[in-house]
């Protein structure tokens, strides 16, 4: 997952667009026929058809560029995430792209188990690319997605999963518009890996930036922490644990889009994915030469995420989130800013957390329940249980 | 082997250090092993205690005036 | 959780800070043996709330920070044969031997494996039979019946493919050894509450009555750790030196007999070197001659040469001998992200809280 302030990029809109490729299947001279074929059965039929049998793998050939390949395309994803430009089956996308910042944002997920209570690897894939294009201020038009499947793969799961990535295209009213799909050695792999990328505009005047954070800004977080990390955790296996924990993985446009339409003059947004709040709370102080000051009992965590949390010995600050942000306003905007998040679904137990300083540039600070005091380190890496 | 609740998330727990611990009981775990039982009774005097610190400070700082209205 | 949340009650924390607070009429040093509860102060910012009179030192007790680096060495040459998996501990992989870290191991293809219970290296060793299982016991005697168990497992499973390097280290003789020492800064002891429910705390009557000091049995929460220093600077204020017990819900004076018989069984006490120590003698412990066939020392016979970065003076830290800013290394060649010594590896580790706090307020930091 991308980290990196400069996530969202603004490159030149025409090399943008030029630049993106359509899945090499598409090149494939003895393309033709099949396409044909599934057009003559008609559109209605992409939606239940499955002409794999049951126990069909994924083999090396299909990500031959043959055949194999065009079946993948043509009864996998086109069904799952079929809308009007990708089915012009071009080398690129091209987009008709209203007045504004084109924004734009790449991202692999490589998550074990694919499946996990609450979400799975394609539907993180649209969320997390998403939700990367919504904290820079930008509203997504369109993502694109490469798949790396593991010779070997069930069919069935991978059309399960591409089925996922469609509905969740869908419920956040962007079209997965060009792919690639990769097969690597089975042992190279872990089943299926998935990059995608996604652009989006950011409307003229909007100026939302870490450039525009300063001391006395309102530090928010938009719910509660550590969720999607600790329910990977508990699912992945090897830890003798059981817990109803799910993850949050959520697409957060809408949430952001109400901030604006609130008229909360937003001056930053950061999602903490990997190495949770530590992590994303220190890159930006540090990126900003200020320091943060967290009240720590203001610092969501769900119950169940808290104890499993307290058994393993591991700082929920530290773990993933997919479906929260971070948001920067004026103080005295805060507030409001606080109502408007908790009036959506999606930030019901969102809280005002902590204030940005000049004292201690670069150092997040947290501040215990006790009136005591301890600098929040950056996450040395994996979340690891501990003996001492 | 047995079921411990940490506060909602369940994991399989060694009893066998722990011959005596029944079902209910709340025991210290440390790396998959019940390795003492918390003794609720002694919990709830040791809590008790601190309550009357706790007290003991209000009584200093407020004057609460004595009950039999002395 | 039950039992949990009520130890980090604000407001009992709040008194019983303002009760030692009345009781303090002068400075004293007071050592929290555990990197556990070491790790709590630094946490909940425990330090802060007692009176700056009070000098909380950061004992040896963080059993990685002293697992020598010949072992440490010696668990990355086992790694490194063929078909071995060695399951290990978190806090471990990243703790440099002078070959580095196990960590950096893994990303050489060697299997080191994060283990959350010993009976997980039980289980992989079961799966895979043509493998070489090893089991990196460290820990103190908190962590000792559990890996115990693991063993008496294997033996009784016929596990042939599992074995353990052992590491284990003993509370009591390491307090003595600072307790003994000349130049020995240390006014009371809190000792670890876990390492209590396991040993029970007989053995340190003797301790407190030769070297008149105060010892705490003490638990790991807020609450707990002041109610310790609480204790300790009453007897210190009134000249009393004995064993008390402040984790009375958790730690009966006999331990537990159960486990002690099982690491009786399984292990018999040995002499221990402690990284940056030196040899503690009866300290540790190795595996009793009924266990010897699973001991990875035997079965691994490697031989190499171990070099100790000369200038980390990781042992005076942790005897209490030298505060980690005065250590020459300490923020210059010795950071959290390049470490000399462990006690610089892990936040907890005493020159990492150190390095923590200096970032925040480098003036407060040098007059502490």
């Amino acid at each position: 997952m991308n980290e990196n302030p400069e996530t969202a990029s603004t490159p030149d809109t025409k090399s943008n667009l030029d630049t993106k490729s359509a899945p090499d299947t598409a090149n494939t001279p003895d393309t033709a026929n099949t396409p044909d074929t599934a057009r003559t059965a008609g559109l209605s039929s992409w939606q239940c058809a499955i002409l794999f049998s049951e126990n069909e793998r994924v083999s090396m050939t299909h990500g031959g560029g043959g055949k194999l390949s065009q079946r993948l395309v043509d009864e996998i994803f086109f069904p799952a995430m079929e809308n009007s430009i990708l089915h012009r089956k071009l080398d690129a996308a091209l987009l008709d792209c209203p007045n504004g910042t084109i924004a734009m944002t790449t991202d692999s997920y490589v998550v074990t188990p694919r499946f996990f209570p609450g979400g799975n690897i394609a539907k993180l894939s649209v969320y997390g690319t998403i939700n990367d294009l919504a904290v820079s201020g930008a509203t997504p038009i369109a993502i694109s997605a490469a798949w790396i499947l593991e010779e070997g793969l069930l069919l069935s799961e991978l059309k399960q999963l591409a089925e996922e990535m469609g509905a969740a295209a869908r419920e956040v009213g962007v079209a997965v518009v060009t792919g690639d799909t990769k097969v690597v050695d089975r042992g190279r792999g872990d089943g299926c890996y998935i990059t995608t990328t996604g652009i989006g505009i950011v409307p003229p005047g909007r100026n939302i930036g870490l450039n525009r954070i300063c001391a006395g800004d309102a530090i928010l977080m938009s719910g509660t922490i550590g969720d999607h990390g600790m329910a990977i955790m508990a699912a992945r296996g090897g830890l003798p644990i059981s817990t109803a924990i799910v993850s949050d993985c959520a697409p957060l446009h809408e949430l952001i889009a109400s901030l604006v339409r609130a008229g909360i003059r937003i001056h930053a947004m950061r999602d903490p994915t990997r190495g949770g709040i530590s992590s994303a709370l220190n890159e930006l102080a540090n990126a900003v030469r200020l320091g943060f000051v967290i009240e720590e009992s203001c610092v969501p965590i769900a119950p169940l995420v808290r104890s499993a949390c307290e058994m393993l010995g591991i700082d929920p600050w530290t773990v993933a989130n997919e479906g929260k942000f971070l948001l920067f306003v004026p103080m005295a905007e805060s507030e409001r800013a606080l109502k408007v998040l908790q009036n959506h679904p999606l930030g019901q137990s969102a809280a005002i957390v902590g204030r940005v300083v000049q004292d201690h540039p670069g150092i997040v600070v947290g501040k215990t329940p006790y009136g005591t005091q301890r600098v929040v380190v950056m996450p040395t890496g994996d979340s690891l249980p501990r003996i001492c | 082997m047995g079921l411990a609740d940490f506060g909602g998330v369940v994991a399989e727990v060694c009893l066998e250090y722990l011959p005596d611990i029944h079902v209910g009981d709340y025991a210290i775990v440390h790396v998959g092993f019940a390795i003492s039982r918390i003794d609720e009774d002694v919990a709830l005097r040791t809590l008790a205690h601190f309550r009357e610190l706790e007290i003991l400070k209000a009584d200093v700082a407020e004057q609460i005036p004595s009950v039999d209205g002395h | 959780m039950k039992h949990l949340q009520e130890y980090r009650d604000g407001d009992i924390a709040d008194s019983i800070a303002r009760s030692i607070h009345e009781s303090t009429t002068r400075s004293w040093s007071i050592m929290e043996v555990c990197g556990g509860q070491t790790h709590s102060i630094m946490r909940y910012g425990i330090d802060q709330l007692i009176p700056k009179s009070i000098q909380l030192i950061h004992g040896p007790g963080c059993p990685v920070c002293v697992t020598p680096i010949e072992t440490i060495d010696r668990a990355h040459a086992i790694a490194q044969q063929p078909k071995v998996i060695l399951c290990t501990y978190g806090d471990m992989l990243r703790v440099p031997g002078s070959r580095g870290s196990l960590s950096g191991l893994k990303t050489q293809g060697c299997d080191v494996r994060t283990i959350y219970s010993p009976l997980q290296a039980c289980q992989i060793a079961r799966d895979n039979p043509n493998r070489s299982v090893v089991l990196f016991a460290i820990g103190f005697e908190t962590t000792a019946p559990a890996n115990a168990m693991a063993i008496k497992i294997a033996k009784t499973e016929k596990l042939k493919n599992f074995s353990v390097l052992v590491s284990h280290v003993l509370v009591p003789p390491a307090i003595e050894m600072i307790a003994s020492d000349p130049t020995c800064r240390v006014d009371a002891f809190l000792a670890a509450g876990h390492v209590c429910a396991v040993t029970g705390y007989e053995a340190y009557h003797r301790l407190a009555e030769t070297y008149r000091i105060p010892i705490v049995v003490t638990g790991f929460e807020p609450v707990d750790l002041l109610e310790g220093i609480r204790l300790a600077v009453l007897q210190l204020e009134k000249g009393q030196a004995f064993v008390e017990n402040a984790y009375q819900r958790t730690v009966a004076a006999e331990g537990n007999p159960t486990a002690q018989g099982v690491l009786k069984e399984v292990f018999q006490v040995t002499d221990r070197e402690w990284r940056g120590i030196g040899t503690i003698l009866s300290s540790g412990y190795t595996l009793s001659e009924a266990f010897r066939d699973f001991d990875a020392e035997v079965r691994f016979p490697l031989e190499w040469k171990p070099v100790e970065c000369t200038n980390c003076r990781a042992g005076d830290v942790l005897r209490g001998l030298l505060k980690p800013n005065q250590c020459a290394e300490f923020g210059k060649g010795c950071t959290p992200d390049s470490p000399l010594g462990a006690p610089m590896v892990s936040h907890e580790g005493a020159c990492a809280a150190y390095y923590q706090f200096s970032q925040l307020s480098p003036k407060m930091n040098a007059s502490r």
